[in-house]
């Protein structure tokens, strides 16, 4: 980038500053007095590029506006990349600035504002505001060692990217390393609720079997409850009294065979009457019959047979009887049997342990003073011996009704009560498999919550460790661009000085911080530049300072740069200020290089020497091509 | 007059990318931390030289590099 023309009106100490036609090479000096405004012209130059100078930012820069006018304006024509460019500017003095970009004769401009225009000559130039400052312009008695740390170096030597990503990646890291530990605490605080659920909620392996055991259990006892009642029941409606019973059985055999006998009397008698008619007593009883039955004319022989055969039929219903009660009691064996059936399987009943019974006891006696309820008599359950006795009786049909129902009432109370306690064991089982249910729910929710906790931890921690390598390798690799920027540096450093210094120093060491060592021949060791004339000092940083404007040109690769060096050997002697110079001439790394001293050598290498006026409020100069060395003047 | 050997790159050609300069140096750190003996894990190394690569790349798209 060079600069083909500037011009200026009522900006800083100016009224009206034109410089025309500058040499696209080569040193550009401006000469003059103090206070002639020649520094004034690098301020300007740097507000045309960037909208505000080295000792006015951009919120005060009505300051440039010149005491008096109500604006000021400038524009500057440069040369970039093979094309003119035209920057306009202009302030007011309430310090509303506008600024155009434009190819140079073109009517569209390029950018507008002040904005879109720094934004558009900082892609174009390749540098902004900040690396300007710590290259390519020397503001006066600004000459100081770089700041390793100032971002501007940082980009220069390379570096910047990789270690705003390193910081970027750090930054992220935390967040990582926090949302991590949030996971762990959640897993801790998983594990924690699985031990208390584990604790709280006991396994329910086999509560299934006791109960559906219990639920068996209670199915059968509810069967009892109804089924022994019934027994009993049907068992008392087919019981007889035992001693009436028994009479009328013996008195019903007494008569059957009474009958019987009767029957085969009569049968015989008139078998023989049949055959025997004559055999003694028979014809004194056939006389007998005949006469009992002669009215109805019959003979011996056909009353005796209708004898027999009327016995015959009493003796037939007789049997009938019999018959029924046979089967009638044979019913009440059945009966007897099934009521034996329903108390053998109270005994086969697998109760496991219950509650005792107590006897119900009345309000009253549960008054204040009275019998407490663990006081209450016992109601004793029958067992099996009991049992046993009754079912024998039952089968001989020798229990009575009464002592059947007595029975049985005391089973229903014990049934009852066992019914009872089984329905809560079977309601407290059910709770516990409920609660088992739950328990293994929520664990086995809690489970896959902490899988994807876990999940999620060793994704943090895998971006943990990608981002922090990560980091580590770009300092590294920062470390290692440094490295070299600095080597560099040094090399153009130890290529400058000598010419700067009048060969005084030749020999030099730039650590990473760039800061230098000077090798003293007669003290034949090295010195921190500190310990060496200001003079000196301000040579080395120089040299440092070229040697960067070298590095930053050499990394931009782009066309050789513009240089602004305000008073750089203010504190030279004149032979090392020609040599200084002779080197910024020959410096193959610049392109257009403006000096600003008081005055010149006679010799110095200038391919322009613009002088400034004692009073200069108005400053023209239209160099050309007009030889070796021309020679602008202020004009007023 | 003095010429001073600074070398000058044509228009055009300046240094390279940061993207570029680091893919670069991490192979050669690659390469050095095999040579070192120790076991180092590879995948996770890749890995991490991918996510700055992402990164510089990013920059040097936002026009921030």
């Amino acid at each position: 980038m060079i600069i083909r023309s500037l011009e200026a009106e009522d900006l800083l100490c100016y009224r009206r500053l034109r410089l025309a036609d500058l040499p696209p090479r080569g040193l550009i000096g401006v000469s003059g007095d103090n206070e002639t405004g020649k520094s004034a012209i690098g301020e300007l130059v740097c507000f045309a590029l960037f909208g505000r100078t080295y000792a006015v930012g951009s919120d005060r820069i009505a300051a440039l506006v010149r005491w008096g006018a109500p604006r000021g304006s400038l524009v500057l024509v440069l040369a970039a990349h093979g094309q003119d460019y035209e920057i306009r500017r202009q302030i007011e003095r309430d310090g509303e600035q506008s600024a155009r970009l434009a190819l140079a004769g073109a009517a569209e401009p390029l950018a507008r504002g002040a904005d879109a225009v720094a934004e558009r000559l900082s892609a174009l130039l390749g540098f902004g505001f900040e690396q300007y400052l710590e290259t390519f312009y020397l503001a006066q008695r600004e000459l100081r060692a770089p700041d390793p740390q100032s971002l501007a170096l940082r980009q220069m030597a390379g570096v910047a990217p990789l270690l705003v990503c390193a910081e970027e990646l750090r930054a992220e890291v935390g967040v990582e390393q926090e949302a991590a530990q949030r996971q762990e605490e959640r897993i801790a605080v998983i594990d924690a609720e699985l031990a208390a659920l584990a604790a709280s909620h006991p396994s329910a392996d086999g509560v299934d079997e006791e109960l559906a055991a219990t639920r068996r259990r209670e199915h059968a006892v509810a069967a009892l409850l109804k089924g022994l009642p019934e027994a009993a029941q049907a068992y008392t409606a087919a019981a007889r009294p035992s001693l009436g019973e028994g009479l009328r059985r013996g008195l019903a055999g007494l008569a059957s065979a009474l009958v019987l006998l009767a029957a085969l009397l009569v049968g015989g008698l008139w078998a023989l009457l049949r055959l025997r008619p004559d055999l003694w007593p028979l014809p004194a009883l056939r006389r007998w019959l005949e006469g009992l039955v002669a009215p109805l004319g019959l003979t011996a022989e056909a009353v005796l047979i209708y004898g027999a055969i009327a016995l015959a039929g009493v003796l037939a219903l007789l049997g009938l009887w019999h018959l029924a009660r046979a089967l009638a009691a044979r019913g009440r064996r059945a009966r007897g049997r099934r009521l034996a059936a329903w108390l053998e399987q109270i005994d086969d009943l697998d109760t496991g342990p219950i509650a005792p019974l107590r006897r119900p006891i009345s309000a009253e006696q549960l008054e204040p003073g009275g019998v407490a309820l663990d006081e209450q008599p016992l109601v004793d359950r029958p067992d099996s011996e009991r049992h046993m006795r009754l079912a024998r009786r039952v089968l001989a049909l020798a229990a009575s009704p009464a002592e059947v129902q007595a029975a049985v009432a005391h089973e229903r109370v014990w049934l009852e009560h066992l019914v009872g306690a089984l329905a809560q064991r079977r309601e407290a089982l059910g709770a516990t498999l409920e609660r088992a249910r739950l328990g293994r729910e929520r664990a086995q929710a809690l489970a896959a919550e902490r899988a994807q906790a876990s999940q999620a931890l060793a994704g943090h921690r895998a971006r943990i460790g990608t981002a922090t390598l990560a980091s580590e390798l770009l300092e590294g690799s920062a470390r290692h661009r440094w490295e070299g920027f600095a080597q560099r540096v040094g090399a153009r450093v130890g290529r400058l000085l000598p010419h700067l210094t009048d060969g005084g120093y030749e020999h030099l060491e730039l650590d990473g911080a760039l800061r230098i060592r000077l090798y003293r021949a007669d003290k034949r060791g090295f010195l921190d530049a500190a310990e060496t004339s200001s003079g000196t000092q301000r040579q080395v940083l120089l040299a440092l300072r070229l040697a960067l404007v070298g590095e930053l040109a050499a990394r931009l690769g782009r066309e050789r740069p513009l240089v602004f060096l305000d008073e750089p050997f203010a504190f030279s002697d004149e032979t090392r200020m020609r040599g200084g110079l002779t080197a910024l001439r020959d410096d193959e790394s610049v392109g257009q290089v403006w000096v600003v001293a008081q005055r010149f050598p006679q010799d110095a290498a200038l391919a322009l020497e613009i002088r400034c006026g004692r009073h200069p409020d108005t400053l023209e100069v239209a160099a050309g091509a007009s030889g070796p060395r021309a020679v602008g003047v202020a004009v007023g | 007059m003095i010429r001073l050997p600074f070398g000058r790159k044509p228009a055009g050609e300046g240094a390279p990318r940061p993207s570029a300069a680091f893919a670069a140096w991490c192979e050669e750190e690659l390469e050095r931390r095999r040579d070192a003996g120790a076991d180092f894990d590879q995948p996770a190394f890749r890995a991490a030289v991918a996510l700055a690569l992402a990164r510089l790349k990013a920059k040097e798209r936002e026009g921030t590099a």
